[in-house]
């Protein structure tokens, strides 16, 4: 579980979340809670995903896949871990109203269930890397990230009792980041070294992306623009979405 | 076919498909205009039309030459802002609802530009009307007062499309290309619109009275108004007299009469109801659109507005009357209204005999009595009356009205002078009719006209040329050649108030009150 959670990432998921949160002045330990139990979820995702039975990777992180470090039966037994704990931590926090906590376990539950990672997992699994499209694509990346982001951004406004509008606003905003973060993703991919991205370099590689699909170019453009409308989607909020958009930028200009 | 061998999709065709997904969508329509509720995505259009709606007035009176109010410019901005809320609220309201109906419409942006396209023509629409219905200044700036209609007319249009673009799309999950907003046509609707709106203000600056010679005429002409007789009662009182008639839209008598007295339609004579507003004093204003109430209301509570009787100086056409009166012709007009005094002429204003009477039997026997010193007095070629006994007691016509038709039918049956009965039913329907009791007149069969031709013909009948700018034509069917003069002129200029006071006063109460007296007003 350590070894999950504490390895070298950025922890865009949890920043998304405590941002979120405190750009309406939520409590900033319940904010803490969901960004480790966000982030749980996720460590746990990439466990699972780089299993034999699915993607089989052997890197993550700059470092081997849990799996190739403590074998595949303790791997999954820790993901499992991950996931349970993510929920008691957000079940169990101080500091917010059961009704706000459950609502943050339904969102959690949803990002990362059927409806979200895991069935973006599955879709992802099978489809033919050789014949997907731009449809897709997206649905699968929807799914298996961009639901999290999405969950991430509503967890932290939900925590700080934003209305409705406001939450809506920050859902564009996670919506359109998370494709903008994977299309940088698959660009570095395709373009960048193990080194610097932590991932085994997959220009010729067996998984379609969205850089392989639309060209390189064409990819880099989509990704300004779903970065200009993340960003324009909190530009409402006032001064205080500052630091979302700045964030917004930074991972489109990141280099790993 | 594999990843490699397709062509990578076109950037276009990548950003329609994702934003049919929800992407590329930073909803700030949406943020914007949904916070805190829908209907406050009104309130800007609203308040951008009534500041819009209220240059256009204030604007319409600049251009009219009117003084400023010695309570300020801003105090009348400030008055006609608030009269103005109210159709911009319905402006508001009618964009609401149809942009609800038109939920998510295939073409969004082209129903948010038609929405700011018909919010810029309104307010150009009231800068014309208003400057239609207020009458001629000599020191007016239309085109400077143009500059600040344009202005708001713009702002009020971006308003009204981003409503109607962010109501359309609110529960849209894919919105559109981000709508492109064309200042170019924007600016080339307004300065079309602007131009178009400068035809109401066209013409009426530095028009004159024309110079005409005029042969007089031998016999005198008398015009006796009806008000409250049927055609079918005007027949009975004259039978087998050539005779016209005619149907119009309803209205009250200052403006049915004020038709047949000029020969324009009430959006060119500009009189329309028995009283106005004034606004400090200075400018005397029609309400706009049902707002009659404010000025009767609220605005009169607070010492800002007045009210004020229908008189001569609201009209902006010139009388029958007045024109004979021009050319040398001797003239008396009695009781008509929105009559004023006349140089050189024997004109008795309404508001003089109403002062005299409590009853339509005395207002007839008044009028009756200050025509025959009229014409004693001045011997008149063109003699009119205005006999409205018969509509204000609804007790067909008084003694003294039919007294007073008799003795002249008999006079014309002698030859002595032409005696012309106009009839209007008054309250009790929407027709009228003409009869002549003229040498010269021909037929006994009743022909269709309208009201507007009577002023004409009776100008024709006395030899002076028509103006060919009249709503109305010489009735020449009617009467033997060479009866009515064929000459025309193109106009007779714009008549200019010589009493354009729109100060509330206590004579100007009296009169209201004797009006209400009468049975007008209610």
């Amino acid at each position: 579980m350590r070894g999950a959670l504490l390895s070298s990432g950025k922890r865009i998921r949890a920043l998304v979340a405590v941002a979120s949160g405190l750009l309406f002045r939520g409590p900033e330990e319940p904010l803490l809670d969901l960004g480790v139990a966000i982030e749980a979820v996720h460590a746990a995702s990439l466990v699972f995903d780089d299993l034999p039975s699915m993607d089989d990777g052997s890197v993550r992180r700059g470092a081997p896949a849990i799996h190739r470090q403590f074998g595949e039966s303790t791997a999954i037994l820790a993901a499992i871990s991950l996931i349970n704990r993510a929920f008691e931590i957000l079940a169990s926090g101080p500091g917010l109203p059961p009704r706000i906590r459950s609502r943050l376990v339904a969102e959690l539950a949803r990002a990362s269930g059927e409806k979200g990672c895991c069935r973006g997992q599955e879709a992802d699994l099978s489809s033919d890397p050789l014949r997907a499209g731009l449809d897709e694509l997206e649905r699968i990346h929807a799914l298996k990230t961009g639901e999290l982001f999405v969950a991430a951004a509503r967890g932290g406004a939900i925590a700080a009792r934003a209305s409705e509008e406001e939450i809506e606003a920050m859902t564009r905003y996670a919506k359109n980041l998370g494709l903008a973060f994977q299309i940088v993703d698959d660009l570095l991919e395709v373009e960048g070294d193990q080194a610097r991205t932590g991932k085994k370099a997959q220009g010729e590689g067996h998984r379609a992306n969205f850089a392989k699909i639309l060209g390189a170019d064409i990819a880099r453009t989509i990704a300004e623009e779903l970065t200009e409308a993340s960003a324009a989607a909190v530009s409402p909020l006032g001064r205080r979405a500052g630091p979302l958009a700045d964030l917004a930028y930074a991972l489109r200009d990141r280099r790993s | 076919m594999t990843v490699e061998n397709s062509p990578p999709p076109t950037l276009e065709k990548v950003r329609e498909r994702l934003r049919s997904q929800g992407y590329l969508d930073a909803g700030l329509e949406r943020a914007i205009f949904t916070a805190p509720r829908a209907s406050g995505a009104i309130v800007p259009t609203v308040v951008s039309g009534a500041t819009a709606l209220a240059t256009a007035s204030a604007a319409a009176v600049a251009s009219r030459g009117a003084a400023a109010p010695s309570a300020g410019v801003f105090l009348l901005f400030a008055a006609l802002f608030a009269v103005e809320l109210l159709p911009a609220a319905a402006a508001g309201a009618a964009l609401y609802l149809v942009s609800r109906a038109l939920r998510a419409p295939e073409r969004p942006n082209r129903t948010a530009a038609l929405a700011g396209a018909s919010a810029a023509a309104l307010v150009f629409g009231f800068y014309a009307v208003g400057v239609r219905r207020l009458p001629p200044g000599g020191r007016g700036h239309p085109v400077l007062a143009l500059i600040p209609v344009c202005i708001t007319a713009f702002y009020f249009a971006r308003a009204a499309r981003a409503t109607s673009l962010s109501l359309t799309l609110r529960r849209q999950v894919a919105l559109p290309d981000r709508p492109a907003f064309r200042r170019g046509s924007v600016l080339a609707l307004i300065l079309v619109l602007a131009v178009s709106s400068m035809s109401a203000w066209k013409g009426s600056r530095d028009a004159r009275f024309p110079n005409m010679t005029v042969a007089p005429r031998r016999i005198p002409l008398l015009v006796v108004g009806l008000d409250g007789v049927a055609p079918e009662s005007l027949a009975l009182l004259a039978p087998g007299a050539p005779s016209v008639s005619w149907s119009r839209r309803p209205g009250p008598p200052p403006e049915v009469w004020s038709t047949i007295a000029t020969g324009v339609s009430p959006s060119r004579h500009g009189v329309a109801a028995f009283e106005r507003a004034s606004l400090f004093g200075t400018i005397a204003v029609r309400p706009p659109f049902f707002t009659g109430w404010v000025f009767r209301g609220p605005l009169r509570w607070a010492g800002v507005a007045g009210r004020l009787p229908v008189s001569g100086a609201e009209r902006r056409a010139y009388a029958f009357w007045e024109v004979a009166s021009r050319c040398g012709i001797a003239t008396s007009a009695v009781n008509w209204w929105a009559s004023e005094a006349l140089p050189g002429a024997e004109v008795v204003d309404n508001a003089e005999i109403a002062a005299r009477a409590r009853s339509g039997a005395e207002v007839d026997a008044y009028a009756v009595a200050r025509l025959r010193e009229a014409r004693l007095r001045v011997r008149p070629l063109l003699s009119a009356i205005y006999l409205p006994g018969a509509d204000i007691d609804r007790e067909g016509l008084s003694g003294a009205a039919r007294r007073f038709v008799q003795e002249e039918m008999q006079k014309a049956k002698a030859g002595e002078e032409s005696l012309w009965l106009i009839a209007d039913a008054g309250r009790a329907g929407s027709e009228g009719a003409a009869v002549f009791l003229d040498s010269a007149a021909a037929g006994s069969a009743r022909l269709p006209a309208r009201a507007e031709d009577l002023a004409p013909t009776i100008l024709a009948r006395l030899g002076i040329p028509a103006a060919r700018d009249l709503e109305g034509a010489p009735l020449a069917g009617l009467f033997a050649a060479g009866a009515l003069e064929e000459r025309r002129v193109p106009g007779y200029g714009n008549r200019v108030s010589r009493e354009p006071a729109a100060e509330e006063s206590a004579s100007g109460r009296e009169y209201l009150q004797k009006l209400k007296s009468l049975g007008y007003l209610n």
